[in-house]
């Protein structure tokens, strides 16, 4: 007799049906499992073998066969334990399924028969309200997360015996309920309040345009000015994650098995600083078994480079497409993964190669041409993708104590909220939502200017010796400061103020 | 065209000559060459910072101008900042000005400086001991520093930064038994690091190209100008009350965006908008700490 059972396997961060077939027969006695299995799915044979003897039932001296469908896709991970075990129960006729309805079922296999959280959950029971099943069984500890997805029924499991009774009718399970229904919006991430930081004026005004707009971010100063904290706090600066955001972002940190301990959902926006010593796939992702990288867990949130001249060129390189595009698709032999990665990129460096140009106390070695190159470094496609530039004095230390607090992270995310509402509105029926992502296209028909403001920006690019290509980024960042005050038209006072974030393009033309 | 002279050629720079490890070839190009023999021949150095502040630069360009007004050639290291305010200085005045390079006299470095370059290979003279294509390496600058010092009576210096190599250049000077000049500035600013090392260890105080003339013996000269101060009158009055507050703020002291906002109490997008309006009409310029710097007529070009 054959047992199927349903299953899934995560492919990305998406969810594949896999059907676990186990079929036992006479023969020397063997327990073997098809259809590409990874190196963890041979290890769960001995979990399934010590969890079904530890759940008080035997494991038969017979000639199983367990088959993974289909076939041909490599399957990663422990959540098939569960299922084959079910599927070895069954076909043995230690059990029978009498539970009517069709169950998903995942879950790892402890040796004492007790049942481990998994990777994916949400994307399991996203996969089981798009099939059509009657429900999904997943380890308790995955209930909340699984739940988050409505309409799908989720059965939490503690151990195998449990399983069992529920399948055999023997015993009721109830369905997770969430203790509260999910919010529309979640608390923003307050791991730093902007008013911790003492001065910085403009640096501050800076990040608040930049998450305003979305727009990428440079900002140079020497060590200790500041330029980690201010980063930390960007975070919350931006608006809490709405839910569908808070349910991508956990799909990507469930399926790079970066479980937060409590919460079933990361609902705090990512804020991720990855040190510069990482490689490639740390940061795109990719790999044996395919896992996002630091790119694709900071979606929808912050991406940071400290040190951004220390990071390997070639890793640097790989940024170009996700910034492009707000998601980094993988090849793999059984397919193309893609994963997705929008987010506000904001670098940090040093000013010059000593570290101390405009330091008030040490004092800075490097000769100007020296100082130019160093800033012409920092790789060109990288370049091109960010938008402001600013530079970062250290505060003295008589101002670090005697300055009033500045404005806290709450006064300037409201107007950071609307100032995103005004673009949300502008996109509408657009494949945009901020103004970091204008095209060409989008510029000419969202950003028109009279033409004093045109001739303006035009004396001004020429005067200050800017590229061309200046002219995109420097409308752009106008047309976020115009949306903080909620104003239509860009105007001069717009365009000039966004200049001043632009100033990489005149240094590096002389170099 | 480039042109090479031996150290036993009579041609050769005779203050030159004489200090030890003199130089065993010189290339240069120039018309101002053959002058720097002529027994009324008169040479004095400017040095200072290649980071300067509008006052350091200012200060040279003045100084260049008048003492070469007066027919001093002033000699320099065509470096950016200072160096290239006082060849500036030095080309307006019309005695023309002697550059000496840590690279072939065909090698733009620092490239910044290229049309000044070309305008002293013109109008002065260029020099190097290194041959065509010879680029620049950090041990070519203090011996370059021995040949500034060893073709001039004296020394001044403008601005430096505590162990700077214009220090260095102060002391080869010592050494060769030159006179070494140094201008004060404000206190506590970086830049007045080695000047004010030098005034206290003895150097002669300038405070205007009178003061070079005094030591060097020189009778007063009638033509000596006012050097200019405050703000540049240009269109002074095409400016707003808030662009004149920010305008003001800087005159005296590079300051960076934050003591602007802080001493006009402007909110920060007004004064970010107000600084490149003012940096568009050159009134202002940023300096690579990032700092606001107020500009004057003569000096505009060497940021
Ligand atoms: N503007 C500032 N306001 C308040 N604290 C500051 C400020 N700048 C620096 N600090 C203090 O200095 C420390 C180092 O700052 P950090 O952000 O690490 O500087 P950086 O990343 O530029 O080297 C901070 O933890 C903070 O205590
Ligand atoms: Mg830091
Ligand atoms: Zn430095």
């Amino acid at each position: 007799m054959i047992a199927r059972i349903l299953s899934a396997s995560l492919f990305g961060i998406d969810a594949m049906p896999v059907d676990v077939e186990a079929h036992v027969s006479s023969g020397l006695p063997n327990f073997s499992i098809v259809g590409l299995p990874d190196a963890a799915i041979r290890e769960s044979r001995e979990r399934v073998k010590a969890g079904i003897l530890n759940a008080e039932f035997e494991f038969p001296k017979r000639r199983i066969i367990v088959n993974l469908a289909p076939a041909d896709v490599k399957k990663e991970g422990p959540a098939f334990d569960l299922p084959i075990a079910i599927g070895v129960l069954a076909t043995t006729r230690q059990m029978s399924i009498r539970r009517p309805g069709r169950y998903a079922i995942v879950g790892e296999l402890a040796l004492d028969g007790s049942i481990r959280r998994v990777a994916g959950a949400l994307a399991f029971a996203i996969l089981v309200r798009e099939q059509k099943l009657d429900g999904l069984i997943v380890p308790r500890e995955n209930a909340a997360e699984a739940a988050l997805v409505s309409g799908v029924k989720v059965i939490p499991v503690a151990n195998l015996y449990e399983c069992v009774s529920f399948l055999s009718c023997e015993a009721e399970i109830m369905p997770y309920v969430p203790d509260k229904s999910p919010t529309s919006r979640f608390p923003e991430n307050v791991q730093r309040d902007i008013a911790e930081v003492r001065g910085q004026h403009a640096a501050r005004r800076a990040l608040e345009i930049a998450a305003a707009g979305g727009h990428n971010l440079l900002m140079f100063g020497p060590p200790g000015s500041g330029k980690t904290m201010m980063a930390e706090a960007f975070a919350g600066l931006l608006p809490g994650l709405s839910l569908e955001e808070a349910i991508e972002t956990t799909r990507i940190y469930s399926a790079a098995r970066t479980f937060e301990a409590t919460t079933a959902l990361v609902v705090t926006r990512p804020f991720r600083s990855p040190h510069h010593t990482i490689s490639d796939i740390g940061l795109i992702g990719g790999g044996a078994i395919p896992r996002p990288g630091e790119i694709s867990l900071s979606h929808n949130g912050v991406l940071f480079l400290d040190e951004v001249n220390e990071f390997q060129k070639h890793v640097l390189e790989v940024l170009r497409q996700p910034l492009e595009n707000g998601c980094v698709t993988i090849s793999r032999a059984a397919g193309v993964i893609s994963y997705p990665s929008d987010f506000v990129l904001l670098a940090a460096m040093n000013p010059c190669p000593c570290g101390y140009l405009g330091d008030p106390v040490v004092d800075c070695a490097c000769t100007p041409q020296e100082i130019r190159r160093y800033r012409a470094r920092i790789s060109g496609p990288l370049r091109d993708r960010i938008d402001m530039h600013v530079e970062v004095a250290r505060v003295s230390r008589d101002q670090l104590t005697s300055d009033l607090a500045g404005e806290s992270s709450i006064t300037v995310r409201h107007r950071v909220a609307k100032a995103r509402a005004c673009q949300k509105k502008r996109f509408a029926g657009t494949n945009i939502n901020v103004n970091a992502r204008m095209k060409n296209r989008h510029l000419a028909q969202f950003c028109p200017m009279d033409v004093k403001t045109k001739d303006f920006l035009g004396q001004a690019v020429d005067r200050l010796a800017m590229s061309a290509r200046s002219y995109s980024k420097i409308t752009s960042i106008a047309r976020t400061i115009a949306d903080l005050t909620g104003e239509a038209d860009i105007c001069t006072n717009h365009i000039a103020e966004a200049l001043q974030y632009r100033s990489l393009d005149r240094e590096i033309r002389i170099v | 065209m480039i042109k090479a002279i031996v150290n036993a050629d009579k041609k050769f720079p005779i203050l030159l000559r004489t200090v030890p490890q003199s130089p065993k070839i010189l290339y240069y190009q120039g018309p101002l060459f053959d002058r720097l023999n002529e027994p009324t021949a008169l040479t004095v150095a400017i040095v200072g910072s290649r980071r300067a502040t509008r006052y350091g630069l200012d200060m040279a360009y003045e100084i260049a101008l008048e003492l070469s007004k007066y027919g001093i050639i002033i000699v320099s290291g065509l470096a950016e900042g200072i160096d290239a305010a006082a060849h500036k200085g030095a080309l307006d005045g019309g005695s023309g000005t002697v550059a000496v390079l840590g690279c072939g006299l065909d090698v733009y470095y620092p490239y910044a400086n290229k049309a000044l370059q070309e305008r002293i290979g013109r109008e002065g003279v260029l020099l190097s001991e290194f041959p065509s294509g010879a680029r620049p390496q950090g041990k070519h600058f203090p011996s370059r520093n021995r040949i500034i010092s060893g073709l001039s009576t004296g020394v001044l210096v403008v601005e430096g930064a505590e162990r700077s190599g214009t220090l260095i250049t102060a002391d080869t000077a010592l050494s060769q038994g030159r006179d070494v000049y140094a201008l004060p500035g404000p206190a506590g600013s970086r830049n007045t690091k080695t000047p004010h090392k030098l005034l206290r260890a003895g150097a002669c105080l300038v405070e205007t190209a009178r003061d070079i003339l005094d030591e060097l013996g020189l009778p007063a000269h009638t033509n000596l100008s006012e050097k200019n101060k405050g703000i540049p009158s240009k269109n002074t009055p095409q400016l707003s009350a808030d662009e004149t507050a920010v305008l003001s703020t800087v005159v005296n002291m590079p300051k960076t965006i934050d003591k602007i906002i802080y001493e006009t109490g402007l909110q920060c997008d007004k004064v970010s908008s107000i600084l490149v309006l003012l940096e568009i009409q050159k009134y202002i310029t940023r300096s690579l700490e990032g700092e606001y710097v107020s500009l004057s007529k003569q000096t505009e070009d060497l940021w």
